[in-house]
C-alpha cells in the first residue's frame, strides 16, 4: 500500500514525459491534461499522507548503502501538501496566461515533471534521494526560466543553472562526507539528527555542515548566494516566477531543515560559529532584500528581492534552533508560499493585460483591474505582517523567538531588522496599492481591463486562504507544531 | 453577554463585506445608521450597568495566533459610547453629504463599517496584542476614507496618513513584542504589577517610548502631527468627524496605558509627556488661529485639544493616587471634545456640501440667517472655548485645577513650582487662542456679509441631520449646566482604569476661583481676536490670510526628507553594496583567472536598466576610451610616486 508514495511522484513525472512525446497540439487539451494530473497528484498526496503516514518506501537499492527511498513524516506532510496544492492552483491560472507566451507544450510538460520532483524532495528519506530529487527539480525548473527563449531569458537561465549547480555541489560535499564517515548509525534522515550520538561538535562536522547549508541556501536565495534571484524572476513567465519563489525556493528550506534537524542535529550546532554565521547571513539578507525591493522600480525584480528577504525570515527562524523559532519559520514558509504566488500571479495579470513591467507605470491601473490589485494588497499586507493576515502570525513567533535567543545581541539585531524589514515591505507594497488603486489615472493611461475568471479565481483562492488562515491559524499552527516536535529541540 | 460583546466588535467588521453584495447605497446607508444605533444602544446598556459588567472578559483564543481578549472597562465603554455616537451622527449625515459625489460610495461604506468595529475593539481590548490588532485594522481601514476624493490633495494626505500608520504601527508592535518578552505579560491590568520588579529602568523607558510612538502619532501629538491637519480636511466631512472626533482618541487610549501602566511611577516620563502635551496644545492652537481653511482650523483645534488631554494624562501620573481631578478632566475632555467635534465637523460638512469650498474668504457669511446651523455651531463653539455652562468648561476647569493642585503639593514641600506656573500660563493662553479661533470662525460664517448669493436648490440641510446635531448641541449645554448630575457620574466609572480614587467631595465648578480661569482665557481670546488678529490673520484688505509659510513645518523640514530621502539613501547604499558584493566578487574572479571576451551578464543588466531610464550610460563610453586608460596609468604613476616618497 505504501507504493502510493511512489505514485504521487510517478504520476506527474510520467504524465509530463508522456505529454512531451505525445502528438497533442491543441492547447486546450494540453491544459486539461495538466489540470487533471496536478489535481490527481494533489489528491494522491493527501491520501498518501493519511494512509501511509510514518511508512517508508524503498524505490531502488543501490550498492554502497545508497538507496532511493521515500518516507511520510510530518515535515513531508506539510511540504508535500503545500507544494501540490499551490501547483494545482497555479495550473488553473496557466491556461489563460499562456495565450501570451510561446512553447506552451514544453512548459506544461516540465511543469508536471517539476511537480513530481518537488514532491520527491519533500518525501525523501535520505540525503542521497534528496540530492537526486533536488537536482532533478533544478533541471526541470531550468526550462521554466528560458521559456520565452529571448536573449535575456537565456542569460537568466544560465545564471540560474550555474548558481543551482554550484549550490547543489556545495550541498553534495556534506552528503558525501555523511556517506563517507561512519559516525552515523544509518544513512537515513533521523529526527533529532543522525549524528546526535556523536555528542559534541567537532570542527570537521561544523565545516561540512556550514558548506552544505550554504550550498542549499542558494536555492532559498540567501546572501551571498542570492544574486540569481533578481536576474531570474523577471525573465521567467509570471506563474513560473511564483513557483520558483513560492515553492522551489522552499525546497532549499527543506534541505536546511533536513541537514540541521535530521542529519547534524540541533544540539551539535547550538551555540557554534555555524549558527552564528547563518544568523548573521540571514539577517543581512532580510535587510538587503527589503531595502533593494524598496528601491527597485521593475515590478518583478522588486518581488524577487522581496522573496530573498522573506525566505530568509524562515532561515533566521530555523537557525535560532528553538521550538518557537522553528514554528515561526515553518509558518513563514506556508504564508510566503501563498502570498508570493498571489503577488507574482497579479504581476502576471498586469503583464498579460497591459505589458507593463515597471512600478512607475501602474498609476491608476486599479480602476481597470480592481480585483487584481485588491488581492495584491491582501497578499502584500500579509508580507508586511499586518494583523488579520497570515504574515502577522509568523512574525509574532519569529519575534518572540528572537527575543529569547542564545546569542542575545545578534538575535536582538535580527528582531529589529525584522521589524524594519516589515516597515520596508509595507513601503514597497502599499506604495503600489496607493498608486494603483487610489490615485487618479493620468491621461495617457487608458488601456487595461480586468482579466477573466480563470486568471482571477486562483489568485482569489490563495488570497482568501491568506486571510482565513490569518484569522484562524490554529489548524496550521497545530500541523507545524507537530512538524517541529520531530526536530528534537 | 459574551456573545453580545463579541457581536458589538465583530459585527461591523463582517458588515464591511456587505457592499460586495448590496449595490444600493441608500440601503447601505440605512444599514449603517441602524447598526450604529444598535451599537449605541448596546454601549449605553453596558455603560449604565457598568457595575455589573466591569471586568467582564471575553476571550477568542484562536484569533490571529495571539488571540483576542476583550474587557469591559468603564473607560473603554465610555469611549465606545462616544464612538457609536459619532458613527450614528456621521452615518446619518453621510446620506445627504454624498448626494453630490456618489463615486466609490460602496468602498466608502465598506471601510466605514470596518473602521467602526476596529475602533470599538480597540477601546474594549484587554491586552496590548488585541489593542494592536484593532489599532492596525483601524489605521488601514480608515485610509480609504481619507483618500476617498482621490484628488491630488487627498492622495498626498493619504500617503502621509498611511506612512504614519505603517511606521507607527510597527514601532508600537516592536515595543509590545519587547514588553511581552521581557516582562512576560501584555495584559493591561497586569502590566503595572509585572514592571514593578523590573530592574532595568532604561530598557523599560525604551519599551514605553516605542509603544508610545505609534499611539502618539495616531493622536497627532507633536512632533508627529504633520499628517493630521492634512488628512482630516482631505477626507469627506463624515469621515473627518470620525477621524477628528474619535480615532485620535484611540491614540490617547495607548498614551494612557503606557503612562499609567508601564511608566507608573516615573516622574521623568510624566515630565516628558507633559512637555509634549504643552507643545501640542500650544502649537495646535496657534496654527488653528492662523489657518484660513474651515476644516483645517478644526483639525488643528483637535490637535490642540489632544494637547489639553495629554496634559491631563501626565498630571494624573504626577499626582499619583490623588490624581482624581486630573483623571476626571482627561476623561471628560475626551468625551466633550468628541461631542463638540461631531457638531463642528458636521456643520463644516454642511457648509461644504452647499458651497463646495472650505476657504474662509469664500464661505464667509454662509450661515447668516440659518438658525439651526447658527445655534448648533454656536453651542459647540462655546463648548470648546470653555465658557461656563457649556461642557468644555467643566473639563478644562478640572485640568486647570489639577495643575494648581500640583503646585500646592510642591509648595507644601517647598519645591520649585516654576515649570508648573509656566504650564498654567501656557494652558490659559492656549485657551485664549481657542476662544480667538472659534470666534473668528463664528464671525466669519455667521456675522460677515456673504461674498456672493448661494443659490440653494433645496434646503441647506436635511431634517435628520439637523435633529442629530441639535440633540448633541443640547447635550453639550446640558452636560455643562448640570455637571454633577451628568459628567461627574460619567467620569466616576473610569476611575478603575485610570488608577485613581473616586472623587470624594465634588468640585464646585461655578465658584469664582474656578470661573476666574475661564475668564482669563476669554479675556486673552478677546484681545487676540479683536486686537492682534486685525494686524495678522484677519486683515481689512486681504480678508483672511495665513501669515505662516505653509512649507515650513516639522513634517516638510524633518520627517519627509528623513524618511523618504536620507534614510533610504543611506540604507539603500548599504543594501546595494551587500547585494552587488557577490557579483563583484565573481567579476573580479573572472577577470583575474579567466579570459572572457563578452561582458558579464551582470553588467549587461545594469546597462539595460540605464537604457530603460533613457540614459545612455556615459560611464560605459568613458571606460572603453583610450583617455581613460591613460588616466588610470597616470593614476598608477601617482600612487607609485607617493609610495616611493613615503618609503
Amino acid at each position: 500500500m505504501n507504493y502510493l508514495i511512489l505514485l504521487t511522484i510517478a504520476l506527474p513525472v510520467l504524465s509530463g514525459i508522456a505529454l512531451i512525446f505525445s502528438s497533442i497540439k491543441d492547447r486546450k487539451q494540453i491544459h486539461t491534461i495538466s489540470l487533471v494530473f496536478t489535481a490527481l497528484t494533489f489528491i494522491t498526496v493527501v491520501i498518501s499522507n493519511i494512509v501511509n503516514f510514518g511508512e517508508r518506501c524503498v524505490f531502488l537499492n543501490m550498492p554502497m548503502g545508497l538507496s532511493l527511498s521515500f518516507k511520510v513524516d510530518w515535515l513531508a506532510v506539510l511540504f508535500s501538501t503545500l507544494f501540490s496544492f499551490v501547483w494545482f492552483i497555479v495550473g488553473i491560472y496557466n491556461k489563460e496566461y499562456f495565450k501570451s507566451e510561446n512553447n506552451e507544450k514544453r512548459f506544461v510538460s516540465f511543469y508536471l515533471m517539476a511537480l513530481g520532483c518537488v514532491i520527491a524532495t519533500a518525501y525523501s528519506s535520505n540525503p542521497f534521494t534528496f540530492y537526486t530529487s533536488f537536482e532533478a527539480m533544478s533541471l526541470t525548473s531550468f526550462v521554466f526560466v528560458l521559456n520565452s527563449q529571448t536573449k535575456e531569458s537565456i542569460i537568466a537561465a544560465k545564471k540560474y543553472i550555474y548558481y543551482s549547480i554550484f549550490g547543489a555541489l556545495c550541498g553534495l560535499v556534506g552528503i558525501m562526507a555523511f556517506y563517507g564517515s561512519d559516525l552515523a548509525p544509518t544513512k537515513e534522515f533521523i529526527a533529532g539528527g543522525a549524528l546526535a550520538n556523536v555528542g559534541a561538535s567537532t570542527p570537521a562536522i561544523l565545516i561540512v555542515a556550514f558548506i552544505s547549508i550554504l550550498g542549499f541556501s542558494c536555492k532559498a536565495g540567501m546572501f551571498p548566494m542570492h544574486a540569481w534571484l533578481p536576474a531570474v524572476y523577471p525573465e521567467a513567465p509570471s506563474p513560473a516566477s511564483g513557483l520558483l519563489s513560492g515553492i522551489i525556493a522552499k525546497a532549499g528550506i527543506i534541505a536546511i531543515l533536513r541537514i540541521v534537524f535530521f542529519v547534524v542535529g540541533p544540539q551539535i550546532l547550538m551555540g557554534t560559529w555555524v549558527q552564528l554565521v547563518f544568523l548573521i547571513l540571514s539577517i543581512t539578507t532580510i535587510f538587503m532584500g527589503s531595502m533593494m525591493a524598496y528601491k527597485e522600480n521593475i515590478f518583478k525584480r522588486r518581488l524577487a528581492y522581496s522573496s530573498a528577504s522573506q525566505i530568509s525570515y524562515a532561515i533566521f527562524g530555523i537557525m535560532m534552533l528553538n521550538t518557537v523559532g522553528a514554528i515561526g519559520a515553518l509558518l513563514q514558509v506556508v504564508f510566503h508560499a501563498l502570498a508570493k504566488n498571489v503577488l507574482f500571479l497579479c504581476s502576471g495579470n498586469i503583464i498579460y493585460k497591459t505589458n507593463k513591467t515597471k512600478v512607475s507605470e501602474l498609476t491608476g491601473l486599479g480602476k481597470a483591474m480592481p480585483a487584481t490589485f485588491t488581492f495584491f494588497t491582501i497578499a502584500g499586507i500579509s508580507l508586511a505582517g499586518v494583523p488579520f493576515t497570515g504574515g502577522f502570525v509568523s512574525k509574532y513567533f519569529l519575534a518572540q523567538s528572537a527575543l529569547h535567543g542564545i546569542f542575545v545581541q545578534v538575535e536582538f539585531v535580527g528582531f529589529i531588522i525584522i521589524m524594519v524589514s516589515a516597515l520596508l515591505t509595507g513601503g514597497y507594497i502599499l506604495s503600489i496599492t496607493a498608486k494603483a488603486l487610489f490615485a487618479e489615472r493620468s491621461q495617457e493611461v487608458t488601456e487595461g481591463s480586468e482579466v477573466n475568471a480563470t486568471m482571477i479565481i486562483p489568485v482569489a483562492i490563495l488570497a482568501i486562504l491568506i486571510i482565513a488562515i490569518g484569522v484562524y491559524p490554529q489548524l496550521v499552527i497545530n500541523v507545524v507544531t507537530n512538524v517541529v516536535s520531530t526536530f528534537g529541540i | 453577554m459574551e456573545i453580545m460583546i463579541l457581536l458589538m466588535v465583530f459585527a461591523p467588521i463582517v458588515l464591511g463585506l456587505l457592499p460586495l453584495v448590496v449595490k444600493n447605497t441608500k440601503a447601505l446607508n440605512l444599514t449603517m445608521v441602524a447598526v450604529s444605533l444598535a451599537e449605541l444602544a448596546g454601549c449605553l446598556y453596558l455603560m449604565f450597568n457598568i457595575s455589573m459588567f466591569e471586568g467582564q472578559i471575553v476571550t477568542v483564543n484562536w484569533f490571529a495566533g495571539v488571540g483576542v481578549t476583550l474587557n469591559v472597562t468603564g473607560f473603554g465603554i465610555l469611549q465606545a459610547v462616544a464612538t457609536s455616537l459619532i458613527w450614528v451622527g456621521s452615518s446619518v449625515f453621510s446620506d445627504e453629504y454624498f448626494d453630490h459625489a456618489p463615486q466609490n460610495l460602496r468602498r466608502y461604506y465598506s471601510f466605514w463599517a470596518i473602521t467602526f468595529g476596529a475602533t470599538l475593539g480597540l477601546f474594549l481590548s484587554n491586552d496590548l496584542y488585541t489593542a494592536f490588532i484593532f489599532f492596525e485594522a483601524m489605521s488601514f481601514a480608515s485610509y480609504p476614507l481619507v483618500v476617498h476624493n482621490q484628488d491630488e490633495d487627498s492622495i498626498k494626505a493619504g500617503n502621509s496618513y498611511l506612512s504614519i500608520a505603517v511606521i507607527g504601527g510597527l514601532v508600537t508592535l516592536t515595543g509590545i513584542f519587547m514588553l511581552d518578552a521581557f516582562t512576560g505579560t501584555v495584559v493591561i491590568s497586569e502590566i503595572a504589577e509585572a514592571v514593578a520588579g523590573f530592574e532595568n529602568q532604561n530598557l523599560l523607558m525604551v519599551i514605553a517610548g516605542l509603544v508610545f510612538f505609534g499611539f502618539a502619532a495616531k493622536a497627532g501629538m507633536f512632533p508627529l502631527n504633520g499628517w493630521l491637519p492634512k488628512a482630516h480636511p482631505a477626507a469627506p466631512a463624515p469621515a473627518s468627524t470620525a477621524l477628528s472626533g474619535i480615532l485620535i482618541k484611540a491614540g490617547i487610549f495607548g498614551v494612557v496605558v503606557v503612562t499609567t501602566r508601564i511608566m507608573q511611577s516615573n516622574e521623568k516620563w510624566a515630565m516628558f509627556v507633559l512637555v509634549i502635551g504643552i507643545l501640542t496644545m500650544f502649537l495646535g492652537a496657534l496654527c488653528a488661529f492662523m489657518s484660513t481653511n474651515l476644516k483645517e482650523t478644526l483639525a488643528y483645534s483637535s490637535m490642540s485639544q489632544i494637547g489639553f488631554i495629554v496634559i491631563g494624562v501626565s498630571m494624573t501620573q504626577f499626582l499619583g493616587e490623588h490624581g482624581t481631578i486630573a483623571a476626571y478632566g482627561t476623561v471628560l475632555h475626551m468625551i466633550n471634545h468628541t461631542m463638540i467635534k461631531l457638531v463642528l465637523f458636521t456643520c463644516a460638512g454642511i457648509v461644504y456640501q452647499n458651497t463646495h469650498s472650505l476657504d474662509l474668504n469664500v464661505v464667509q457669511g454662509f450661515g447668516k440667517g440659518k438658525k439651526v446651523l447658527t445655534a448648533c455651531f454656536g453651542t459647540a463653539a462655546l463648548g470648546i472655548m470653555g465658557v461656563p455652562f457649556f461642557n468644555g468648561y467643566i473639563s478644562k476647569t478640572l485640568l486647570h485645577e489639577s495643575i494648581v493642585e500640583k503646585m500646592h503639593l510642591l509648595n507644601e514641600v517647598n519645591a520649585a513650582t516654576g515649570f508648573f506656573r509656566f504650564t498654567e500660563a501656557i494652558f490659559l493662553v492656549s485657551g485664549g487662542f481657542t476662544v480667538a479661533y472659534m470666534t473668528k470662525l463664528f464671525i466669519c460664517l455667521f456675522v460677515k456679509k456673504p461674498t456672493k448669493e448661494w443659490n440653494l436648490h433645496k434646503s441647506y440641510v436635511s431634517k435628520r441631520t439637523s435633529v442629530v446635531i441639535s440633540v448633541v448641541s443640547v447635550l453639550i449645554f446640558a452636560f455643562g449646566a448640570l455637571p454633577h448630575q451628568t459628567l461627574d457620574k460619567l467620569a466616576a466609572i473610569t476611575t478603575n482604569f485610570m488608577g485613581v480614587h473616586k472623587l470624594e467631595h465634588s468640585v464646585n465648578y461655578f465658584s469664582f476661583v474656578n470661573i476666574k480661569g475661564a475668564l482669563i482665557s476669554l479675556a486673552i481670546g478677546a484681545v487676540l481676536y479683536f486686537v492682534i488678529a486685525k494686524f495678522t490673520v484677519v486683515t481689512k484688505e486681504k480678508g483672511y490670510v495665513n501669515p505662516w509659510n505653509q512649507n515650513i513645518s516639522v513634517e516638510n523640514l524633518i520627517w519627509r526628507p528623513l524618511v523618504f530621502t536620507v534614510l533610504p539613501f543611506i540604507f539603500g547604499f548599504i543594501g546595494r553594496c551587500i547585494d552587488k558584493s557577490t557579483d563583484v566578487f565573481l567579476l573580479v574572479f573572472r577577470k583575474l583567472f579567466m579570459r572572457t571576451a563578452e561582458i558579464p551578464s551582470t553588467f549587461f543588466e545594469g546597462k539595460r536598466t540605464a537604457e530603460d531610464r533613457g540614459i545612455e550610460s556615459p560611464a560605459f563610453h568613458l571606460t572603453v576610451s583610450f583617455t581613460y586608460s591613460l588616466m588610470l596609468f597616470a593614476f598608477g604613476l601617482v600612487i607609485t610616486l607617493f609610495y616611493l616618497f613615503l618609503a
